[in-house]
């Protein structure tokens, strides 16, 4: 057995992955093949294609020499050793995942999406367009729109707009003459880099996409709502007809084809835009490269994509 | 013979283990589902084939029309709305949805007799249907509705940027508008397009 574990020292100190992280040091097959190595359960967005490959050629011959112990030692310790490691391998996510992309020959395109609260009307399309093409039930959005009203006593009022738009019986009661300033804020899944809905689902069924979008898999989830509350941006809800998590996909089944999200297609004024960030020349790159842009909550280290043009006021969260 | 029947019990523990580790990968195996773990995301495997099925539409839904599927049969319509303001407005705010007239007229190109709903969501003239030359025909969109439809845009309300432009409704009905406007009498349907049009330029 000791024979394989050079190989742990080896790539440990290739790999770079960290100052004192130590994963190449402890030489003993339950230290080596899981958690113990460091660098794999940050954040590695900054790890390059090098190490990516490093690792992953690691967990690979990790997980042949694992496959060999279980076949020589033939025991319910090593069968267990062996299915608790794999899983553990699976965990270390970014390098197998670069792995996936690199064989497919193509990088899979990474996406932002731009509000601009300066253009918004209020006027609701964006909402309807959303529950007709997600059918998303009554009473639920998976998109909405916050109105902001500052008044000239300093009071401060949200409301959100009604989906049918302020029309006739929904139209609002406060004078013009007592507003300071007015505007309106969509807001939507943030699709954070690092999403603290996706960390706690219990059941994997919250997943990343290979373009960046969070998406839930209605197949595992078992609506415990725990992504519900981790979310900081409220957009995730408990569809009553499904009983699983719901959630803003950005129309996964539309950008896949090459299409705009229902509600970037549906508003009226350009409010909304979505595009490739990876490519220098699309709208969205162009607009955020010329123009300073905020995202919601940035205290909390999610890296959100949805970008609002413009600074926000500082009562928007 | 002697060896194996005084360590018989060690045997019987042996053979448990064994079994109960085959048991084990075996119910494993059942339960775990397919493709899951073939991709990864930043917290841990998922269920590669949840990526497939959110590709699809999803169910009982209706698929928003984008402009340049309208405007592939619709040419003159495009070439019309090219350089008006409404550009950014989407055919199927105020001509309603069109997901079945798209795909009938999609599957009947070439058949002039081929009969496809209309896309109008007010038009009841046809019955909501109308052969594919009437459908390249003008209709005829006034009528009390569309007021609505203009309306659910352009009616002033608290939030509105300053510059978008937008009337003053009292319940509903533009009066003060049309005075504004120096109107001198009651338009002979009250509706928008009186003055106004959906896709040139005027103002």
């Amino acid at each position: 057995m000791n024979q394989d574990f050079p190989i742990l020292n080896i790539v440990g100190s290739d790999s770079g992955c960290g100052s004192g992280s130590g994963c190449g040091s402890q030489s003993n097959s339950d230290s080596g093949c899981g958690s113990g190595c460091g660098c794999s359960s940050g954040p590695g967005v900054d790890s390059g294609l090098v190490e990516g490959l490093s690792e992953a050629e690691f967990l690979n011959s990790l997980r042949k020499f694992l496959e060999q112990a279980s076949s020589v030692m033939l025991g319910a310790v090593s069968v267990t050793l062996l299915s608790g490691a794999a899983v553990e391998n699976e965990s270390s996510s970014d390098a197998d995942l670069a792995d996936a992309n690199e064989a497919n020959g193509e990088k899979p395109p990474v996406y932002a999406f731009l509000v601009d609260t300066e253009k918004c009307t209020g006027a609701g399309k964006c909402l309807t367009a959303c529950r007709e093409e997600n059918n998303v039930p009554e009473g639920y959005a998976r998109t909405w729109v916050e109105r902001y009203i500052h008044l000239k006593d300093g009071t401060v009022i949200v409301d959100k707009v009604p989906e049918t738009g302020y029309v006739d019986e929904n139209k609002d009661t406060y004078k013009p003459e007592d507003v300071e300033r007015s505007y309106f804020v969509p807001k939507l899944c943030n699709h954070c880099e690092d999403a603290p809905c996706n960390q706690v689902c219990p059941t994997h069924a919250s997943i990343t996409s290979p373009e960046g979008v969070e998406l839930v898999d209605p197949d595992l989830c078992i609506g415990c709502s725990y992504c519900v509350q981790a979310c900081p941006y409220g957009v995730r809800f408990i569809n009553p007809e499904t009983n699983n998590a719901d959630k803003c996909t950005w129309c996964y089944h539309r950008i896949t084809k090459g299409e705009q999200p229902a509600c970037v297609e549906a508003c009226p004024t350009g409010a909304r835009s979505f595009g490739r960030l990876d490519d220098p020349n699309s709208e969205v790159r162009k607009i955020l490269d010329a123009m300073p842009s905020s995202v919601l909550k940035e205290h909390l280290g999610t890296h959100p994509k949805l970008h609002y043009i413009g600074g926000l006021p500082k009562e928007v969260v | 013979m002697k060896f194996i029947w005084e360590t018989l019990h060690l045997w019987i523990l042996l053979t448990l283990i064994i079994a109960g580790g085959v048991g084990f990968v075996f119910v494993q195996q059942q339960l775990v589902p397919e493709t899951y773990g073939d991709l990864q995301g930043r917290y841990g495997p998922y269920r590669a084939a949840a990526l497939d099925e959110l590709k699809l539409q999803p169910e009982g839904s209706i698929r928003f029309i984008a402009d340049n599927v309208c405007h592939e049969c619709h040419e003159s319509v495009h070439e019309e709305r090219a350089e008006a303001k409404h550009i950014t407005v989407s055919c199927v705010h105020c001509h309603g949805h069109a997901t079945e007239h798209v795909q009938l007229a999609k599957a009947a190109v070439g058949n002039e007799n081929a009969v496809i709903p209309v896309a109008h969501i007010w038009d009841d003239e046809s019955d909501g249907n109308a052969t594919m030359a009437a459908a390249f025909a003008k209709h005829d969109l006034l009528t009390t509705e569309h007021k609505t439809v203009c309306l659910s845009c352009h009616e002033r309300v608290v939030g509105m940027p300053e510059d978008f432009q937008s009337i003053i409704t009292v319940v509903g009905h533009v009066d003060n508008h049309l005075e504004e406007q120096g109107a001198d009498e009651p338009l002979a349907f009250n509706t928008c397009f009186e003055c106004h049009s959906g896709h040139d330029t005027a103002p």
